[in-house]
C-alpha cells in the first residue's frame, strides 16, 4: 500500500506551495519528519505547486512538533505576506505623485496653447508650477520611503527568518537530529 | 487567521472553487462542506421564515384587533412575572426580561417556544424514568476516610446524579488529542463484548476511518458496537453516505435531538458528551470529539490543545450506566443493566479515587455547574482552569474572585485563536474583568485551547464540560472527577507547559481595548445565556 493512503500508519500533509519556495519549504518539513510524496503543477495557477507529505503516525514528541510547526507556517507566511507588500505603499504614492503631477502638467500647458480657462489669467502657469512641483517632490520622497520601507521589511523578514530557524532548530532537536539525543 | 497572502498553506481537498483563495489569500481554514453549509441555509431559512409568519400574523392580528397592544403587554408582563419565578438562572432570566419588555408584542411567543419547562416536559419525564432506573443500579463505596473537600464532591455527585465513587479504579490523563486517539483505538481493538460511543461531533475523516476500520472488524467478531452523535454536531461533517456505511457493517448508530427547521428549545438542547465504553472495563472521556481537527491532522485553528482522561476498573459502570440511559431514551428499548456492569476487575496500586459522572437538562439542577462551583470552594492554594469558552455565571465568577483574593493562585487559559469570534469576545473580556483581582490569565500562542479541565490541589475534574452557561445549563455533557495523585501531577505538568507556550494577559491590554470592542463585549455577554 502506497504510504499516503495508508492512514493508520501514516498522517499526510497536503500543501499549496509557491514555486519560488518549494526547495525551501520542502526542506523545512523534512525537519519536522515529513517525506516528500507526490508532487504536480497546480492547474490553474502557474507559480503554485501542490505537494503532499507523509510521515510516520507515531513519532517521539508529535504534539510539540505539530505545534512548532504552526509557529513554522505563520512565519513562512508572514515572510509571504510581508514580501508581497514590500512596495505597495510606494508604488501607490509614485503613482498620485505622478499621475497627478502630470495631469496638472498637460493641464498647464493645455491652458497655455489654448487659453480655454478664462476665469484665471495665470492659472496656466500655477498648473504647470504645482505639477512640476508634485513631480519633483514625488521623485524625491519616493526613493526616499521606498529605501526607508526596505530596510524595515528586511528587518521584519531577518527576525522571521532568525525565528524560523530557532523554531527548525528546536524541531531538530525534537526529532533527536543535530542538537538532539 | 488572518485573511494575508501566504506563501505556503495547507490544501483543501473538498470545494475547488474555494481553493484559490487559499493559495493567495490564505485560511489556515480546512473545513468546508458543501452540503453542511447548504443544510445550514435551509434550516436557517426556515426558522426564517417561521419568524416571518409569527410577523404576519402580529400585524394580522392588529389590523383586526386593535386592543392586541394592550393584551400583549399584558402576557408578555404576566410572562416576565413567569420568567422571574423559574428556576433559570439569574442572567438568563434578566436577558428574557429585558427581551420580553423589548419585544412585548411577540417575544413571549419566542420565550415559550424556548421555554425548557413547556417544550422539554414530556422529553424530561421520559428520563425521570430512566434516572430512576439508573441510580437503582449504582451503589455508593465506602468514602469515610477520603479529605472532607474530596469527600463533600463525591457525596454531591452521589446524592445529586447517582454517580458512585470507585476507590480501585485508575486514570491516565491525555494532555493531546493524538495521544488520547492512540490509546483509545489500540484499546477499541481489545474489546470482546460491547464498544459504546457518544460523541458531539462525528465527522468524516481519517480518524473516524481509522475507527471504523477497528470497528467493522469488531462487529465481524460479534462486539455489540454502537454509536449515539449528536445532529447538530455532526451535522454537515457526517456524510449520510457513511451513516450508510456505519449501519451496512452491522454498526447501531442513532442521532440525538434530529435537528428540525423550527425554533424551539430542542434547537438548543445538545448532547456534547465524548464517551468511549469498552467492554465495561475501561472508558474515556474529555474534550475530544471524533474529528481530525481534535488530532491536528486538519488545521482549523492553529495548534488544536485538547485532552482526555481514560478509566480503568469499575469506575467504567458510571459511563456504561449514562451511555445506556441515553441509548434507552433515543430507542425505548429495554435495557438490562446488569448485563452490562460489573465486569472491571479492581485496579492494583491506586493513589486516588475516581467519579465519572454526566450532566445535562435532565436533572432539575445543573451539576455540572455545582460541581465546579465545589471544587472551586475547595480550593486553598490553586486553582487551574483551562477552557476553551468562558462565560461563567455569576455564583462561578464570585468563586473565583473570592478565591484569588483570598491568596489562591488563580490561573486561567483560554485560546488565543477564536473559533467563534463573539463568544471568544465575551470570554476574553470576562476573563479580563478578573484581572485586577489577581487572577493570571493566559492565552495559548497560535492555538485554540479545546481543553475543560480544572485543578486545585486536591482534585482535578477533566472532560467535556465548558466553563459557560450552555455546558452547566443545555448541553448534555459527561467528565471524571478524581484525587489520583498521578493524574494531579499529569495534569499540572500539562499546565505548566502550556503556561511556557501561552501569553500572559496583563491590564494594560485590557486598557488599549477600543470602546467599540467594550461595547460589542457588553452586548454579546447580555444574549450569552444563549450562547
Amino acid at each position: 500500500m502506497m504510504k499516503i493512503n495508508d492512514y493508520n500508519n501514516y498522517d499526510v500533509l497536503n500543501l499549496y506551495v509557491k514555486r519560488n519556495k518549494l526547495e525551501d519549504i520542502i526542506k523545512k518539513y523534512e525537519i519536522f519528519g515529513w517525506q516528500l510524496e507526490k508532487q504536480e503543477d497546480n492547474k490553474d495557477y502557474e507559480d503554485i505547486v501542490e505537494v503532499a507529505f507523509v510521515r510516520p503516525h507515531k513519532i517521539k514528541n508529535k504534539d510539540d512538533l505539530q505545534l512548532l510547526q504552526v509557529y513554522m507556517e505563520e512565519r513562512l507566511n508572514k515572510v509571504g505576506q510581508i514580501e508581497r507588500s514590500k512596495n505597495a505603499k510606494t508604488t501607490s504614492l509614485a503613482l498620485i505623485f505622478g499621475l497627478l503631477g502630470m495631469a496638472l502638467l498637460v493641464l498647464g500647458s493645455l491652458d497655455l496653447i489654448f487659453k480655454f480657462f478664462n476665469i484665471w489669467a495665470s492659472g496656466d502657469i500655477i498648473f504647470l508650477v504645482l505639477g512640476l512641483i508634485l513631480v519633483f517632490t514625488g521623485s524625491f520622497i519616493v526613493p526616499k520611503i521606498y529605501k526607508k520601507e526596505k530596510v524595515d521589511f528586511d528587518a521584519k523578514i531577518s527576525v522571521l527568518e532568525l525565528e524560523i530557524e530557532n523554531i527548525c532548530e528546536r524541531a531538530k532537536f525534537l526529532m533527536g537530529g543535530k542538537n538532539g539525543k | 487567521m488572518e485573511n494575508n497572502n501566504f506563501s505556503v498553506t495547507p490544501k483543501v481537498p473538498v470545494i475547488k472553487a474555494r481553493q484559490n483563495d487559499k493559495i493567495y489569500a490564505v485560511k489556515v481554514r480546512t473545513e468546508g462542506n458543501g452540503l453542511g453549509v447548504l443544510k445550514t441555509i435551509i434550516v436557517l431559512s426556515l426558522i426564517a421564515l417561521q419568524f416571518l409568519v409569527f410577523a404576519f400574523a402580529q400585524m394580522y392580528f392588529l389590523q383586526i384587533f386593535k386592543g392586541y397592544i394592550i393584551v400583549s403587554f399584558a402576557i408578555s408582563l404576566l410572562t416576565c412575572i413567569y420568567v422571574l419565578a423559574s428556576d433559570y438562572h439569574g442572567q438568563a432570566k434578566a436577558t428574557w426580561v429585558l427581551f420580553l419588555l423589548l419585544c412585548s408584542s411577540f417575544g413571549y411567543i419566542f420565550y415559550f417556544l424556548s421555554d425548557k419547562h413547556i417544550l422539554f416536559s414530556l422529553s424530561k419525564r421520559k428520563y425521570k424514568r430512566i434516572d430512576e432506573e439508573t441510580h437503582k443500579v449504582q451503589k455508593q463505596n465506602d468514602i469515610q476516610h477520603l479529605s472532607k473537600e474530596v469527600k463533600n464532591n463525591c457525596d454531591y455527585l452521589f446524592n445529586a446524579g447517582g454517580f458512585a465513587t470507585h476507590l480501585k479504579s485508575k486514570c491516565k490523563y491525555f494532555s493531546s488529542g493524538a495521544q488520547f486517539y492512540d490509546s483509545v483505538l489500540k484499546d477499541l481493538k481489545t474489546a470482546k463484548q460491547f464498544i459504546f460511543i457518544e460523541y458531539y461531533i462525528v465527522s468524516n475523516g481519517v480518524l473516524l476511518k481509522r475507527f471504523l476500520d477497528v470497528l467493522k472488524q469488531k462487529v465481524k467478531e460479534g462486539v455489540d458496537v454502537r454509536i449515539i452523535y449528536d445532529d447538530m454536531g455532526s451535522h454537515g461533517t457526517l456524510k449520510s453516505k457513511t451513516k450508510k456505511e456505519i449501519t451496512k457493517a452491522g454498526i447501531k448508530l442513532h442521532g440525538f435531538n434530529k435537528m428540525l427547521p423550527i425554533f424551539n428549545i430542542a434547537l438548543n438542547l445538545r448532547d456534547h458528551r465524548k464517551i468511549v465504553v469498552i467492554d465495561g472495563k475501561i472508558a474515556y472521556t474529555g474534550g475530544t470529539n471524533l474529528a481530525d481537527e481534535y488530532v491536528n491532522e486538519k488545521l482549523m485553528h492553529g495548534y488544536w490543545k485538547d485532552s482526555g482522561i481514560k478509566i480503568k476498573g469499575k469506575a467504567t459502570d458510571n459511563f456504561t450506566i449514562a451511555f445506556l440511559g441515553q441509548w434507552r431514551f433515543l430507542t425505548n428499548e429495554e435495557i438490562n443493566y446488569d448485563t452490562y456492569i460489573n465486569k472491571a476487575e479492581d485496579e492494583a496500586k491506586v493513589d486516588g479515587v475516581v467519579t465519572p459522572f454526566v450532566s445535562g437538562p435532565n436533572y432539575d439542577f445543573s451539576i455540572s455547574q455545582n460541581i465546579y462551583a465545589n471544587e472551586i470552594s475547595h480550593a486553598k492554594e490553586k486553582l487551574y482552569i483551562m477552557t476553551p469558552y468562558f462565560i461563567p455565571d455569576e455564583t462561578i465568577k464570585n468563586l473565583i474572585i473570592n478565591k484569588a483574593r483570598a491568596g489562591v493562585d488563580v490561573r486561567i487559559i483560554l485560546p488565543h485563536v477564536a473559533d467563534k469570534k463573539f463568544v471568544y469576545i465575551v470570554s476574553r473580556n470576562n476573563a479580563e474583568k478578573l484581572l485586577e483581582f489577581g487572577v493570571k490569565v493566559y492565552t495559548m500562542t497560535s492555538s485554540f485551547v479545546h481543553s475543560k479541565v480544572v485543578l486545585t490541589e486536591n482534585s482535578a475534574i477533566v472532560g467535556s464540560i465548558n466553563m459557560d452557561l450552555r455546558s452547566f445549563y443545555q448541553q448534555f455533557e459527561s467528565a471524571v472527577f478524581t484525587n489520583e495523585v498521578s493524574v494531579l501531577k499529569d495534569i499540572n505538568k500539562d499546565f505548566e507547559k502550556t503556561i511556557k507556550y501561552s501569553k500572559q494577559i496583563n491590564e494594560k491590554n485590557m486598557r488599549r481595548r477600543k470602546l467599540s470592542y467594550r461595547m460589542l463585549a457588553g452586548l454579546f455577554n447580555l444574549i450569552s445565556p444563549f450562547m
